[in-house]
């Protein structure tokens, strides 16, 4: 049986699966691309301008350019007062409520959620960065601190100490020369 | 107008002393951060365009530009004199003292007008379609009619636009924000030469512009401003559009906000005395005298002379947008159906689903809000 199926399956793969494989000089997309966002359509939502009663036309020259948008199906009320320009304002706070939308619809997988969560990644990352370089840092100031006392009449290692602290104050480009001369290393 | 809290001023105070500045013309918190924000925005752009951008100093520069347009706005001068332009639709149009600042409800009104021509019969329109913006002011209504015909319009056919305005600095300024558009948009153009939609609509706008002109007459002077548009081939019009001086004067003193009063020109806003009664200037009410109707009944004899088939006006309410449209019916004998009265949003909300229109006055009256203009649909 298999000495049958076989051939056939490689007659489909010739057939089918290689004249429709890509073939490009740029790595392959790992992530999935989002797909659009969900439309909204008018006559889910009503639109308020927000600004209040009293008189209008040429008797009265508002600066609010507010919009506010409720979207009947799920109750979400979306507010944008960002640009002066009311329909700008408009297609923010449209695209803001499509986003809303989609968060309710698919969590985690949503685009504002990954986005959020990349946020959350980098910032992290940072942290643990600027963490590890004071306490390098420090670590550095201890050990200068103690030759200063020990071993005043050495010439050769506080020179060394002295270019850590610098490729650290410098910033990230130097990072991974710090790394090796790394205060461990020097004990 | 309800008295600032001392809470809000020393809020504003704590947070950022330009805000307490801004807070007694803006008068909310939120108003005014609005536009400390928009004011920052400008300052800096502002500064990086006057200087090269890495110039030493920069940031001090800026902050005493801000603390001059503060103070400017402080003092009571309209944010679009001091930032120099206004938003009217989805264009940016020049301001300068001595011009109306085009209001926002007359964009809703224009772009609703385009929308419902859309939805009457969008073929109609096949020839020459040739436009009359009386009052014209900056020239926000000539502008954003043809903005928004070629943006929602199947069929754009030529569009010819006369603005007419008795200020010379109106004219100016419109012309400005004709050339302005016109040159932005030829480096929209420029710039998206494979985009095949948006290039489409940008050339239909800079041909629709170029065709744009501006004349200096007096709409109260009926028989001079037909010769003078005569003289320019352009009487005959399909669509008359007029936003006049339509505030009472009584209005003016008592219900028109003071930064409009004090700033913004009255021959814009207030009509003129006509001559029958002279020596009278300020009503202690409203009286049959004082209605600011003044500019309606030449506007109407002149969307008969030109045989405008779609004429709008803009109105400062609805008993003066009922006067207006009894006006149309005795002067033209044009049938009450005929006639629309559109509030500040003229368009169907959800409750408009119904479908149930109000009738003021025995005319069908549309959307929310204090009544705003008059449509005239003459081929209805």
């Amino acid at each position: 049986m298999r000495a049958v199926l076989r051939p056939r399956t490689l007659l489909h793969y010739v057939r089918n699966v290689i004249p429709n494989r890509q073939f490009s000089t740029s790595p392959a997309l790992l992530k999935s691309l989002p797909g659009p966002l969900p439309p909204i359509l008018d006559t889910d939502i009503t639109e308020n301008f927000l600004k209040g009663s009293g008189p209008g036309g040429q008797k009265i020259n508002k600066t609010n350019s507010a919009v506010q948008i409720l979207h009947h199906p799920t109750g979400l009320i979306v507010k944008c007062q960002e640009t002066r320009s009311r329909s700008q304002n408009r297609k923010i706070a449209r695209r803001r409520l499509a986003e809303r939308i989609e968060e309710l619809q698919l969590g985690s997988e949503a685009r504002t959620a990954k986005k959020a969560a990349k946020e959350a990644k980098k910032k992290s990352s940072a942290t643990k960065k600027r963490r590890r370089k004071y306490r390098q840092l420090d670590a550095a100031k201890r050990l200068d601190d103690n030759e200063g006392e020990e071993d005043a009449d050495d010439v050769n290692e506080p020179n060394e100490v002295e270019e850590v602290k610098q490729g650290k104050l410098d910033g990230v480009e130097n990072k991974d020369k710090a790394k090796e001369s790394s205060p461990g290393s020097l004990v | 107008m309800p008295r600032l809290l001392p809470r809000s001023i020393l809020h504003a105070q704590s947070e950022n002393p330009l805000l307490a500045k801004l807070l007694p013309t803006c008068r909310s918190l939120a108003s005014a951060r609005n536009e400390l924000r928009w004011l920052r925005e400008h300052a800096i752009d502002h500064h990086a365009t006057e200087r090269s951008p890495a110039s030493k100093g920069d940031n001090n520069n800026w902050r005493a530009r801000l603390k001059e347009l503060v103070a400017r706005r402080a003092r009571g001068e309209p944010l679009q004199y001091v930032l120099g332009t206004e938003w009217f639709g989805d264009l940016e149009l020049v301001c300068r003292p001595g011009v109306l600042i085009p209001r926002p409800d007359t964009a809703t009104a224009i772009g609703y007008l385009v929308q419902r021509m859309l939805e009457r019969d969008p073929h109609k329109w096949r020839k020459t379609l040739r436009v009359l913006d009386l009052c014209t002011g900056s020239g926000c209504v000539s502008l954003f009619f043809q903005h928004e015909w070629i943006r929602f319009m199947p069929v754009i056919p030529e569009i010819r636009t006369i603005g007419v305005d008795l200020s010379p600095k109106a004219i100016s300024l419109a012309q400005l924000n004709r050339d302005r558009l016109l040159r932005t948009k030829h480096e929209d153009v420029e710039r998206h030469k494979a985009s095949q939609a948006s290039h489409f609509y940008d050339t239909a706008f800079i041909e629709s512009l170029s065709n744009t002109s501006f004349l200096h007459a007096d709409v109260l002077e009926e028989s001079q401003l037909w010769q003078k548009l005569e003289a320019e081939h352009s009487l005959a019009a399909d669509i008359l559009l007029a936003n006049p001086p339509y505030i009472s004067r009584w209005g003016f003193q008592h219900s028109t906000e003071r930064s409009v009063r004090r700033h913004e020109p009255k021959m814009a806003l207030v009509p003129p005395l006509p001559f029958s009664i002279p020596g009278k200037d300020c009503p202690k009410r409203a009286d049959s005298d004082d209605l600011g109707d003044l500019f309606y009944e030449p506007l109407v004899k002149t969307a008969l002379k030109s045989d405008a088939k779609i004429v709008w006006f803009e109105v400062a309410d609805i008993e003066q947008a009922a006067r207006v449209a009894h006006l149309i019916t005795s002067m033209a004998s044009a049938r009450p159906e005929q006639l629309e009265l559109w509030r500040e949003e003229p368009m169907p909300g959800i409750e408009g689903l119904e479908g149930k229109d109000e009738i003021y006055q025995g005319f069908i009256v549309k959307g929310r809000g204090n009544g705003r203009s008059v449509v005239w649909w003459r081929d209805g």
